[in-house]
């Protein structure tokens, strides 16, 4: 369903791209090969990730270590993995939902992905040397507080 | 040549873990090929869609416009703008830094920053299309909803204790 909303938006805005401007659209998949060169090693990478943890870890192993049983050291470690991960956003997801299929709390995957978008460790020195140290320390250190609470309570609703 | 490495180190290394782990343990490959196939055609399908959309928008959407916007924003109206164009279908986070200097010499508040990138970070529109299709609508709609109000409140937050004076150099 997601899928066919996306591939709707897609072809609408590349046909009205199409219209107004043939080359501005030839610009815009030259853009997206370029995005996607990039996003390719690490996400064949974390393909590659994935069916390794699949194959050898059993499931009872992730559903005890990133299940409900683990706790707030299993929400705290999966915030800490995705501050210090370097994943495009895009592929974080189909991969928290794998790690859900297999087992891991809702709490686990919430504070994963919210701390993979919002805070990045590898990024820091860049985000300090443009906005400042002090900043830096802030956003992030509040963003991972405020993904661990975050991860808490989306694990009490639902 | 030591650009290219620095930017594809991950796939190479990728490449030699899995055919190592291939040779160690043939029989496991029945269980992790399978895997990391369903896993790649699942991104596959998905992935380049959401990237041509991203592509079409910086094409049409110049970055140029998004500070010329946002400088003048202040209160909630700043709050809002910097929601609108962070939610735009743009790239990774570090690609805001820039735009997050720029707005501030040109006078936005210190907390509309934050809350730019924040949003810039956690509610793309085509990002939070993707979180649908994987994780469900409604860990969508729960986590979405909890990260806006944390992103204001961390905006705010980051204002109050890193101060504007410390900020621009």
């Amino acid at each position: 369903m997601v899928l066919v909303i996306i591939y709707g938006i897609v072809v609408l805005c590349l046909g009205v791209s199409l219209v107004y401007d043939r080359d501005r659209t030839m610009k815009a998949f030259k853009v997206t090969w370029m995005m996607l060169k990039r996003m390719l090693p690490p996400t064949l990478a974390i393909a590659g990730f994935i069916g390794m943890v699949m194959g050898f870890v059993p499931r009872e192993v992730i559903s005890h270590y990133m299940g409900n049983s683990s706790g707030l050291l299993g929400v705290f470690g999966a915030a800490a993995v995705g501050a210090v991960a370097f994943i495009p956003g895009l592929v974080a997801f189909p991969f928290a939902g794998s790690l859900l299929d297999q087992g891991a709390s809702v709490m686990i995957a919430a504070s994963f992905v919210t701390t993979l978008t919002m805070v990045g460790v590898v990024t820091a020195p860049l985000e300090a040397s443009e906005l400042g140290l002090r900043f830096t320390l802030w956003r992030n250190g509040l963003s991972f507080v405020f993904a661990l609470i975050l991860g808490v309570l989306v694990g009490v609703v639902l | 040549m030591k650009e290219f490495w620095k930017k594809y180190w991950s796939l190479p290394a990728a490449v030699v873990v899995f055919s190592m782990v291939g040779i160690i343990w043939p029989g496991k490959m029945v269980d992790i090929l399978p895997e990391t196939c369903n896993f790649l055609l699942q991104v596959i399908l998905i992935v380049p869609a959401v990237l041509l959309l991203m592509g079409l928008f910086e094409v049409w959407v110049p970055r140029s416009l998004v500070k010329k916007q946002m400088g003048s924003g202040s209160g909630i109206r700043g709050i809002v703008l910097a929601f609108v164009f962070g939610t735009a279908p743009t790239g990774p986070l570090y690609i805001a830094f820039p735009i997050a200097v720029a707005l501030l010499k040109k006078g936005a508040r210190v907390s509309n920053v934050a809350v730019f990138l924040g949003a810039w970070a956690a509610a793309k529109v085509p990002q939070i299309m993707v979180e649908i299709q994987f994780l469900g609508p409604a860990f969508a709609v729960v986590r979405l909803t909890m990260t806006f109000i944390a992103i204001v409140i961390i905006g705010y937050l980051v204002e109050y204790f890193s101060g504007p004076a410390n900020i621009r150099e």
